[in-house]
């Protein structure tokens, strides 16, 4: 050595990995913890709701009680009218009953549970499909089929599937199968991988011309290695971004579904079956399209501003604030 | 240091030069149209010829875009080539399989430009550097950790900087990380490509001499591909200058420095700036621009902007004239010598 060592070793700040900073971030971002809080609520929400309506039934969804049909939202239930055993926990309708008197907060506490797991599932098999396609298309694009490239194949594939209206798409094969809460999640989840695909595969173009890419092919990795150790950790913040907000859409696609009576069939209520119930009573009884709507309202923006807040955290040309 | 020290004398009994390129052709297709067709070539390296010799440090200039890069890429076969041979210790590179080519790869490694792209954001320097013995089975566990450790402290980082992350880093410890993770397989061959050119001048002086202390130690030979004459100059031992894809001139560092043949040599050399200010130095002025290697000049690929441009610089290419002696190793490719 030609100097002293300790000439040029520099103090560091304290060690951060890309992850914590990203936390750090994120937790600056009001709207974005707000939209946090709201998600973390409504996961609780979601499976109490499933073990309290369904398992240790404390709040029923299904008691008919036509005497108490259209009370508004905090009303008591009169002891004369309704048997005892049917009546609601606590004796109070929290959010009212509707026009067969069963108890809306129950009804909406079962659909909370349906329309998380529809968008983590429908999300969850677009995301399959999409970084599954993607990455092939991106990392060998360029093996030939004849006269066309895997590139080629699977991003006209992707460009014929978004030609589809998705909603209608969607429609059309719902009507054809039978109604069941698990062909709605494939449904929806077959329908939208596409952007999914589209961006794993810019990721991953982009990456693969990244000199660590290349420095890891030249120290002799194999391919596998390259994709799962070094590129798919750094593809994988957007892909969490679009999935947050894609569960948003999952969740409107199902409601739009439900309202339309296209989705998860009656008496198992969720907050678009609920909605669409309702709408025949808008000015007798506002509560019961009311609260669907604004449950779903929130839920959707909650999920849209995490969104937002993880694509700002990620962002690496934002770093370093 | 244990174990990181190289195997001296040529395995398999191989002498003469480590790295020998023959006619190294790449062209990149412009593909256009419905099903991707070729429409044209870029002939990013026309037809290049070198050697290294074990030990050597062999730099290679010219200006962006005129396929340096390309050469040094192509070199290791991360590239695949057009045309033309490469062989490493007497191995033809481009016959490999993907087997004996990953075992290759072990002896000849790449220090990229930008430190800032060169190291993978999400990992730890210690995983960083330990790759490269991991992916080759070399060590594990409290061995692998101890060798990282090593590396790190020849390169100049401590090893405390283990955990850390490539973004917590200045630009000159990236540097160094890159050139831990080049040497941790022991390699004989390290192409630097641009490796101080994205450094502040203090930073480069440290690494240059981190690189001329590794070569003493480890016997390494250097492709160095720069943009920077002076660095060539303080470093190389031979000089190659290349334009649009095709070597102009290859000579001894002090031969190219004193005795530049070539025109476009000449005009190179003249663009460089010398520290004395008062040292008046005639600036030769190249006409035009460089022009695309889409659709390069025929003949002499210089005869555009050349001052001495003669009728038949114009159809014929250039040949190999040896100036002096053979020995000497001043190689041009220039019609004014072959009289």
């Amino acid at each position: 050595m030609t100097e002293d060592p300790k000439q040029y070793v520099e103090e560091l700040p304290p060690s951060e990995t890309p992850w914590q900073e990203s936390l750090r971030l994120f937790r600056k971002d009001r709207l974005a913890l707000v939209g946090a809080y709201v998600l973390v609520l409504l996961l609780f929400t979601a499976v109490f709701g499933k073990v309290l309506t369904e398992w240790v039934v404390v709040f029923d969804p299904e008691v008919v009680r036509l005497p108490e049909k259209f009370l508004p939202p905090l009303t008591f239930s009169s002891t004369d009218d309704v048997p005892a055993h049917d009546r609601p926990f606590g004796g109070i309708y929290l959010l009212g009953t509707d026009e067969l008197g069963r108890d809306v907060f129950a009804r909406m506490l079962q659909g909370s549970f349906v329309s998380l797991s529809i968008g983590f599932i429908a999300v969850g098999i677009s995301l399959a499909i999409g970084i599954l396609l993607g990455g092939l298309s991106g990392f060998y694009g360029n093996v030939r089929f004849g006269v066309v490239t895997v590139d080629t194949l699977i991003m006209r594939f992707t460009d014929v599937m978004l030609c589809f209206p998705t909603f209608f798409l969607i429609l059309t094969v719902v009507a054809l199968l039978p109604p069941s809460i698990y062909n709605i999640m494939i449904v929806i989840g077959l329908t939208s991988w596409m952007g999914t695909a589209r961006f794993v595969r810019a990721e991953f173009l982009a990456l693969r011309k990244q000199d660590f890419v290349v420095a890891a092919t030249s120290v002799g990795a194999r391919d596998r290695r390259v994709i799962f150790a070094h590129m798919v950790p750094n593809a994988i913040a957007p892909v969490l971004v679009s999935a947050t907000i894609g569960v948003a859409t999952a969740i409107l696609t199902e409601s739009g579904l439900s309202f339309l009576g296209f989705g998860v069939q009656p008496p198992y209520a969720t907050w678009g079956n609920i909605l669409a119930d309702g709408k025949g009573f808008i000015f007798d009884a506002p509560w019961l399209f009311f609260i669907p709507g604004m449950a779903i309202l929130v839920v959707v923006l909650a999920f849209n501003l995490v969104g937002e807040g993880l694509r700002e955290a990620l962002n690496p040309k934002l770093r370093r604030r | 240091m244990v174990d990181v020290k190289p195997s001296d004398g040529q395995p398999g009994g191989h002498a003469g030069p480590l790295l020998q390129v023959t006619n190294l052709k790449k062209y990149f297709p412009v593909r256009s149209g419905l099903f991707s067709n070729v429409s044209a070539w870029v002939k990013a390296v026309d037809d290049v010829t070198f050697d290294i010799r074990p030990g050597e440090t062999f730099g290679l200039v010219g200006e962006s875009g005129c396929g340096k890069t390309t050469v040094g890429r192509t070199v290791l076969r991360l590239q695949e080539p057009t045309g033309g041979d490469v062989s490493f210790e007497g191995q033809d590179l481009f016959a490999m399989d993907a087997k004996t080519l990953r075992a290759t790869r072990r002896r000849m490694q790449i220090v990229f430009q930008d430190p800032y792209s060169s190291l993978n954001p999400r990992m730890t320097v210690g995983s960083i550097v330990g790759e490269p013995l991991k992916v080759h089975h070399l060590a594990k566990g409290r061995d692998l950790t101890d060798r990282v450790c090593q590396l790190l402290n020849r390169v100049g980082l401590r090893p405390d900087h283990y955990p850390r992350y490539p973004h917590e880093f200045s630009g000159g410890q990236r540097q160094r990380i890159g050139i831990a993770r080049a040497l941790a397989l022991n390699p004989k061959l390290i192409v630097c490509d641009e490796a101080v050119s994205a450094l502040d001048v203090s930073i480069q002086a440290q690494i240059i001499n981190l690189l001329k202390d590794l070569q003493a130690e480890y016997r390494l030979s250097y492709l160095f591909i720069t943009h920077d004459l002076n660095v060539v100059q303080y470093l190389a031992d031979r000089i190659a200058v290349m334009y649009l894809g095709k070597l102009a001139e290859v000579a001894p560092a002090a031969t190219l420095f004193s005795d530049a043949k070539h025109p476009y040599t000449q005009a190179l050399l003249s663009a460089n700036p010398l520290p004395d200010p008062t040292v008046k130095h005639e600036r030769i002025l190249l006409p035009g621009d460089v022009p695309t290697p889409l659709n390069p000049p025929t003949g002499c690929r210089f005869h555009t902007r050349c001052p001495h441009v003669m009728e038949h610089c114009k159809t014929i290419d250039p040949p190999l004239i040896q100036i002096g002696k053979p020995e000497a190793g001043h190689k041009v490719w220039c019609h004014l010598y072959s009289g």
